[in-house]
């Protein structure tokens, strides 16, 4: 061993990092990757995936990775730079263009991701000086960017609009930010968008709204919450999203007033900074656009989709493509989750500190390629799992009774 | 009054046990009674095609009318045992008498629609086309799907012969869907309704024949009864969704064109409108 031969030396600067790994497992809360194999060949039995969030089934789709492919031929496999030296194309040019339209926002700017566009937009807008409100529930992206906007920022419990507005009523500062997902991750319900905005009119405040699970969910063809809700285009609303989710692809967007989008460009730190998103990402971005522009009908059938599954678990109608199967423990949503994945049936598995505690569960995401077929096995194992009748020993193989 | 004929894309695709589930299901609105013209491969005394729907399904009458000792097609194993030929009249005049007596009838037939089961090479579509104009009830058919591949083809081939002798098809079962179907049997599940133009009404899973007859009739109830409700009304309105129901409708709307499939999940029914009468 090398290392043996290297001058003695005092104790291991990184021992800590083993006592740390020993406490996530004791609690357990350790987590390991699971890289996944290419999906199965034709004809084989791959499992139907209800964990990713490839929600309109655009991932995979051959226009889709046509446009990257395309793109990358174009411009290269990278952007060459940050966007404000060489890291700016055309394609980013029209991707802006064209996801402002659909979104029937006055601007849009392209980020890295989803997580680079929030900590941009929020930095950029309230600053030294400034207040932040944010929802309890916002997605660990926004509250990275609360931590590092130097901002004073005060934590809402989640969707109080009363306690949002008592924030801004009894603040010293004079500009305030309010950000909030309009679905949220775990529980994929709604924010109180309309009186958020009515708040933030009466009193002078900016609404940030991180769209990332809501575009090709919500909203007319997929256009979103805030477009549903009639907000779209509203100078005091910035919306955030990913092109990850829906669209299939990779990167962010803030869509805003074009004041806030010139902002943005001279101040967000972390497009300023960072590499531009590479041309086949865009090229990617630009078809699933076109796709879920031409088949809107995506759009309903995923939120089709999700109802049908929270029919199947005995939950609530769902408001977005997320639908959680409560199971209570930790390990038993392990178990479950390993059950189903056994069946054919790729799902994900939530627990603290993601979900409150005794609330560790099965989350599941709804797609709109989802077929009868696919159904049918989900209603099977999913079925199973709801009645508890997974765990007899009594069950056939696949027939949830 | 309803009688169904039960066929099916192949032999061993889970006639019998779909029968059953039928049986079963009918035990709970009126009295019914199971008719298997053909028994084949088995000796006189040992239990066939009938015990096994007696066994599952429980308290029905039964009539086999003939039964060969090779596990051939009822023509063929007759001739080479030199037994008599079953005729059509017999066996469209055993069903009407069986009608005459009971809210439900259940026909089932041996191997696929156009196996030859007697004189004159007729075959079931011969029998319900006979029954239908004996004007004794509802007469439909129903068939059973093998979901692997080649079941498209074939479930197709089965709904023509059946309109093409004027007989309305009410819809398909999966005899036997596995714990962990591939991905054409996933597909074809969404695809049969689109193809063959009628929904898939029930989907019975492997291993059902083996249940007790409790089970069975959980199980029964579950996935076939729904379908069973769309065929008897003949409704093509969706049924006001229930809330005891677990499984949901699906449907494909990202190609509105595709059936609805209230087999994979199911409050609501949608019974797909009957098929064109008979072609002259």
């Amino acid at each position: 061993m090398l290392a043996q031969n290297l001058t003695a030396a005092g104790p291991d600067p990184l021992a800590w990092l083993d006592a740390e790994a020993a406490d996530r497992r004791s609690a357990g809360l350790h987590r390991e990757l699971s890289p996944r194999a290419a999906d199965a060949p034709r004809g084989a039995r791959g499992p139907i995936d209800l964990a990713s969030n490839d929600y309109l089934g655009l991932s995979g789709h051959p226009e889709v990775i046509a446009g990257a492919v395309d793109a990358a031929r174009r411009w290269g496999t990278g952007s060459t730079g940050s966007r404000l030296v060489t890291g700016s194309t055309e394609e980013h040019d029209a991707l802006e263009r064209e996801l402002a339209d659909f979104a029937g926002a006055g601007s849009g700017l392209i980020f890295s991701s989803g997580y680079t566009a929030n900590l941009g937009a929020v930095t950029a807008l309230a600053g030294r000086g400034s207040l932040i409100v944010s929802d309890a529930g916002s997605h660990a992206s926004l509250v990275d960017a609360c931590r590092l906007s130097r901002a004073r920022v005060v934590v809402t419990p989640h969707a109080d609009v009363d306690a949002v507005e008592r924030a801004l009523a009894t603040r010293d500062e004079s500009r305030a930010l309010v950000i909030t997902d309009s679905v949220f991750s775990a529980d994929g319900d709604l924010a109180p968008l309309r009186a958020l905005h009515a708040a933030c009119r009466r009193r002078g405040a900016v609404l940030l709204v991180d769209e990332a699970h809501a575009l090709g969910v919500r909203g007319d063809g997929g256009r979103g919450l805030v477009h549903e809700l009639g907000l779209a285009g509203a100078p005091d609303v910035v919306v955030t999203a990913t092109l990850s989710k829906s669209l299939g692809g990779q990167g962010g967007v803030v869509l805003a007033d074009p004041r806030v989008r010139e902002h943005l460009i001279d101040a967000a730190r972390s497009f300023i900074f960072d590499t531009g998103l590479a041309p086949a990402s865009v090229g990617a971005a630009r078809a699933a656009l076109t796709v879920l522009g031409r088949e809107p009908a995506r759009a309903v059938a995923v939120l089709d989709r999700a109802r049908e599954l929270a029919a199947i678990c005995g939950g609530a109608r769902p408001e977005s493509a997320v639908v959680s199967l409560v199971l209570g423990d930790p390990q038993r949503a392990v178990d479950a989750a390993r059950w189903c994945a056994g069946r054919g049936l790729r799902v994900g598995c939530f627990r603290p500190p993601s979900v409150p505690a005794g609330t560790s569960r099965l989350r599941l995401t709804a797609r709109a390629d989802l077929n009868a077929g696919d159904m049918a096995v989900a209603a099977d194992v999913l079925g199973a799992v709801a009645d508890g009748s997974w765990i007899a020993g009594t069950r056939t193989a696949g027939a949830a009774s | 009054m309803s009688i169904t004929f039960v066929t099916g894309t192949s032999t061993g695709v889970g006639k019998t046990v779909t029968t059953a589930a039928l049986a079963s299901v009918l035990t709970g609105s009126g009295s019914v009674a199971v008719c298997k013209p053909a028994q084949t491969g088995l000796l006189p005394g040992e239990p066939g095609d009938i015990a096994d729907v007696v066994r599952l399904a429980g308290a029905v009458t039964t009539v086999e009318l003939a039964r060969y000792p090779e596990p051939l097609a009822p023509d063929t194993a007759a001739r080479r045992a030199g037994m008599p030929l079953l005729r059509c009249g017999e066996v469209v005049e055993s069903v009407r008498e069986l009608a005459a007596k009971h809210d439900h009838v259940l026909v089932e037939g041996a191997g696929g629609v156009l196996v030859r089961l007697g004189e004159g090479g007729f075959t079931l579509a011969d029998v319900a086309a006979g029954v239908r104009d004996a004007g004794v009830g509802e007469v439909a058919a129903v068939v059973v799907v093998d979901p692997a591949l080649g079941a498209l083809n074939h479930a197709e081939l089965t709904v023509r012969a059946l309109r093409s002798a004027g007989v309305r098809c009410a819809g398909l079962v999966i005899g036997a869907w596995p714990g962990e179907p591939d991905l054409a049997m996933r597909c074809n599940l969404d695809d049969l309704p689109a193809v063959t133009g009628v929904p898939v009404i029930g989907r019975l899973p492997e291993g059902a024949g083996a249940m007790g007859r409790a089970e069975f009739a959980a199980e029964a109830r579950r996935r076939c009864a729904p379908g069973l409700a769309a065929h008897s009304s003949r409704s093509t309105q969706p049924r006001p969704e229930s809330r005891a129901s677990v499984r949901p409708p699906v449907r494909d709307a990202i190609s509105p064109a595709s059936a609805p499939d209230p087999a994979a999940g199911t409050a609501t029914v949608i019974a797909a409108s009957a098929p064109p009468g008979p072609t002259p």
